[in-house]
């Protein structure tokens, strides 16, 4: 009886993935579509931002997300919801916020500008987009994971002589290693995928803000083919990245802490 | 060398101690959540008292007056918490060799083997925490904390996670790693059995403040208050009235009875508690009543009889009295099978005058004599 | 536009809807009445437009609901690129008008329209820049000044297909080079019109390309407008069409014949539009 419910599911969460593949293995020029500039600006442009942005927020995020695990303060309440809000915001609303900050006339932007810095439009923005929409799957992440590592361990090193900082990083950070690994995949995933905030923000233009997504939103109404070659990568690139993060953490032996 | 005065308030607790110790072991006993373990933290430097003044060897490590207040990476000292905070990453030389950073490479690892040796611990160099017994992760652990030479050993509650048939091993261990290393030694326990054994000086704690201070025959034998009396289970605190001092001798008047004990400056009509231990009650055999000068002689009933393993609790009452028992007697097996007590309904018992711990007793408190 | 005589063989107050129509067009009088008609159109009619005919559009709904109250109609406004790969993609429809006859072909290519399709109105492109002109611009040569901030519809949008046309056009006057350094100034390539016009408003790009249809009251505070030499300037073309399948097709005939009868066309031509003499 169990069986009905898990097969639907599977098959409702399989099928469209495969949909895309077999309306596109039967057609010959994949290759030659592949090396489209289309495609692989926009491929490029994808891994270069998703894993800036990944970097921007894990250098940012982590102190967050260590504050939120460790210390109680007043106004950590209000920490916390911040943290949630990008999750809650639709992307497009995202993009608007950004463009409204960051903009030419936004509320940062307007003084960026008189220094002649500006964001919109540039490949900064689409990094800035995807941080916005991912960072909180990081954060959460490694919320969890160093709240699961006992205090009494960073305390215990203090007074063999650890400083702080010393400690996060020799202590805390490798027990709290998987659950900031898979935090970083999604949050990572997330980038990748990011398309309202990006389109609304960093604009559209082939190889400086066009990534996979916005790419294949433009194909989908004028080139299908590039658009399903587009589509087949953007699911086999994360899932690669799964696969190969899943890999890695059973290389390692997840610890199990006693 | 430990001289500690430290205040802290939180919520609902406030902690306001202070004592000094030389060396040796020093128990902090009392009950949960009195402030044991948060002087203990204070000591290492992870919790910071509002006001006050630790200082070791001489050494002020944290002076509130004066700004001063030593991060715990610079206070050298070895601490021990309850669930031993063993690194389950890394191995068991790599949790001893920890803290020696500062040490070459062979120092280091000439150190860990050194300890590694010491606690017995040879086969176990290469496992993690989780592979190890309660009491092998306890001898890492305290490994961990000496390996670095520290000025003083914080531990809390050492043997609280570890089998009550291992502990007494384990106390005997930790006492020739005391003798052996010299180390003071700060330890916080709520098991009477490591106060006893263990407490050269005996440091007793209630709701964040010190009521007794003293040797472990001092806070055994002679406790401060009923509090300090409850808690070493001195088993018969008798609430009695000071009748008179008479050419040395304290007589006392409990449940119509004369007593006599050892004097000391109490005004007659003074309300005070008695108290006896209950393995200090003898029991007299009628062939042998006057073979000496007895006194504080009582003619007992035996009302209830408790079993264990090595010992029995016989619960005894004043024929005139009408509480469910007066007194608790414990005695050993063979004594017990030998007077053949399985039958015993009435009893006459003996309270030396030496065994007598007279001590104040609070006038509110409801007097039953 | 090529079979009227398809008509013909549908019920008579199909008939009689077409021969009131060409009445009216040639005594050129400016009543449509269709009192006469046998039954009242209701239910719903879902049109895809082009987005710059939105304002025309929503405008020329309600005058139809005043003579159908019983109509329904709903609209699907997006780059008319993104409309016909909907069609093909199966969305349903009734009619289906595109900024320019490219994406009307495609769609009689797949099938998705039927083959008849009318010219009903055409534009002309503009330039904008947003009110305080940050890129100083004073003519349309003032695109390929360096460093200008542009945005453009995307090539396969209408609006950005004739945009490239003019600027191509133009290296008559301003030489070989100018498109392509005009594209430099590319930021960004929107994908329907009205991205064009919030991009330009906001003051994110420093000028665009867009129909003078674009110019509503509502948005003309926040530009200002530089004409494109009659040279060069594009006329679009806009075809509209009945949808393949469509359910509605009595309804739908009706909005066609409405928005190419006189009053239809006077009201596209108050949103700047420019009407179609047939």
């Amino acid at each position: 009886m169990l069986l009905i419910p898990v097969l639907l599911m599977a098959g409702f969460l399989v099928l469209p993935l495969l949909a895309i593949f077999l309306r596109i293995l039967p057609q010959e020029g994949i290759w030659t579509t592949l090396q489209q500039p289309l495609v692989t600006e926009a491929l490029q442009l994808s891994l270069v931002t998703s894993l800036s942005s990944l970097g921007l927020t894990a250098l940012l995020g982590t102190p967050v997300a260590y504050v939120l695990a460790r210390y109680r303060f007043r106004g950590i309440g209000v920490l916390d919801t911040l943290v949630d809000m990008p999750t809650v915001l639709p992307p497009t609303v995202a993009g608007v916020a950004l463009l409204m900050t960051f903009g030419r006339q936004g509320l940062l932007g307007q003084w960026l500008d008189t220094i002649g810095l500006q964001i919109s439009f540039t490949t900064v923005a689409v990094v800035l987009a995807q941080s916005f929409v991912s960072a909180p799957f990081y954060i959460r992440a490694a919320q969890a994971g160093f709240q699961s590592v006992d205090g009494e361990l960073e305390r215990v090193a203090y007074t063999l002589g650890y400083s702080p900082l010393r400690t996060f990083l020799r202590v805390t950070v490798p027990l709290a290693f998987p659950a900031l690994l898979s935090g970083g995949v999604m949050a990572w995933a997330r980038a990748l995928g990011e398309f309202g905030a990006t389109i609304m923000f960093a604009g559209n233009l082939m190889g400086r803000t066009q990534t996979m997504p916005l790419a294949i939103y433009i194909a989908m109404e004028s080139d299908l083919a590039a658009a399903l070659v587009l589509s087949a990568l953007l699911i086999i690139v994360p899932f690669g990245g799964l696969f190969l993060v899943r890999a890695l953490l059973r290389r390692r032996n997840v610890v199990a802490y006693a | 060398m430990l001289e500690i005065a430290l205040q802290k308030r939180f919520d609902a607790f406030q902690l306001d101690i202070a004592f000094a110790a030389h060396d040796g072991i020093i128990v902090l006993f009392g009950p949960s959540g009195s402030g044991k373990s948060l002087t203990l933290q204070a000591v290492a430097g992870t919790v910071q008292p509002d006001s006050g003044y630790i200082g070791l060897d001489g050494q002020p490590v944290f002076d509130h007056r004066n700004g001063i207040n030593i991060a715990p990476q610079q206070r050298r000292v070895g601490y021990v918490p309850q669930n031993y905070a063993l690194f389950p990453h890394l191995t068991v030389m790599d949790n001893i060799g920890f803290g020696l950073t500062r040490l070459s490479r062979r120092e280091r690892e000439q150190r860990v083997t050194e300890f590694v040796e010491l606690f017995g611990l040879q086969d176990l160099g290469r496992h993690r925490p989780r592979q190890l017994s309660g009491g092998q992760q306890q001898r890492v652990a305290l490994a961990r904390a000496l390996a670095i030479r520290p000025r003083i050993l914080l531990l809390d509650e050492p043997f609280a996670a570890l089998d009550v048939s291992l502990r007494s091993a384990l106390r005997q261990e930790l006492m020739q790693v005391q003798t052996r290393s010299g180390v003071m030694i700060l330890m916080v326990t709520h098991d009477l059995a490591d106060v006893f054994t263990l407490g050269q000086q005996v440091i007793v704690y209630d709701n964040g403040r010190i009521i007794q201070q003293g040797s472990r025959d001092e806070v055994f034998f002679r406790p401060v208050n009923e509090r300090v009396a409850a808690f070493v289970q001195t088993g018969n605190i008798l609430p009695a009235v000071v009748d008179r001092i008479e050419s040395g001798t304290l007589w006392l008047d409990w449940q119509g009875r004369r007593l006599a004990a050892a004097p000391l400056p109490f005004e007659s009509g003074t309300p005070v508690y008695l108290c006896v231990r209950a393995s200090q009650i003898l029991i007299v055999r009628p062939d042998r009543l006057t073979a000496r000068q007895r006194e504080n002689l009582l003619d007992v009933d035996v009302v209830g009889q408790d079993m264990h393993a090595e010992t029995y609790t016989l619960y005894l009452r004043l024929p005139d009295s009408d509480a469910a028992h007066d007194l608790e007697l414990v005695l050993p097996g063979y004594v017990y099978h030998r007077l053949e007590l399985e039958n015993a309904k009435s009893l006459t018992v003996e309270l030396r005058r030496q065994d007598l711990h007279v001590i104040h007793r609070q006038d509110t408190a409801a007097s039953t004599s | 536009m090529r079979n009227p005589l398809r008509n013909m063989t549908k019920t008579i107050p199909r008939g009689m809807l077409i021969a009131g129509l060409l009445c009216m067009l040639a005594t050129s009088s400016v009543q449509y009445n269709i009192a006469q008609s046998a039954s009242p159109l209701n239910g719903t009619l879902t049109v895809f437009a082009a987005v710059s005919l939105t304002e025309a559009f929503t405008a020329l709904a309600q005058r139809l609901k005043t003579l159908y109250p019983g109509l329904r109609i709903q609209f699907n406004f997006a780059g008319s690129q993104s409309l016909r790969t909907q069609l093909e993609q199966g969305a349903p429809a009734d009619v289906f008008a595109s900024a320019n006859v490219d994406q009307m072909e495609l769609a009689q290519q797949s099938g998705v329209v039927l083959v008849e399709s009318h010219l009903f109105v055409k534009n002309r492109l503009v330039v904008i820049a947003p009110r305080d002109n940050p890129g100083k611009l004073a003519a349309f040569r003032d695109l390929a000044t360096p460093g200008l901030k542009l945005v453009l519809a995307g090539p396969h949008v209408p609006v950005g297909q004739y945009s490239r046309q003019a600027l191509r056009q133009a290296a008559a006057d301003y030489g070989a080079d100018f498109e392509a350094q005009v594209l430099q100034n590319l930021v960004s390539e929107e994908h329907n019109v009205k991205q064009v016009v919030t991009k330009v408003q906001l003051a994110e790009a420093d000028a665009g390309i867009t129909y003078v249809s674009d110019i509503t009251p509502r948005i003309k505070p926040d530009i200002l407008t530089l004409p494109i030499p009659e040279a060069y300037n594009q006329i679009a073309t806009y075809p509209i069409a009945l949808v393949n399948g469509t359910r509605q097709r009595t309804a739908a005939q009706a909005f066609i014949d409405f928005v190419r009868s006189d009053p239809g066309q006077a009201l596209m031509a108050s949103y700047n539009f420019i009407p179609v003499k047939e």
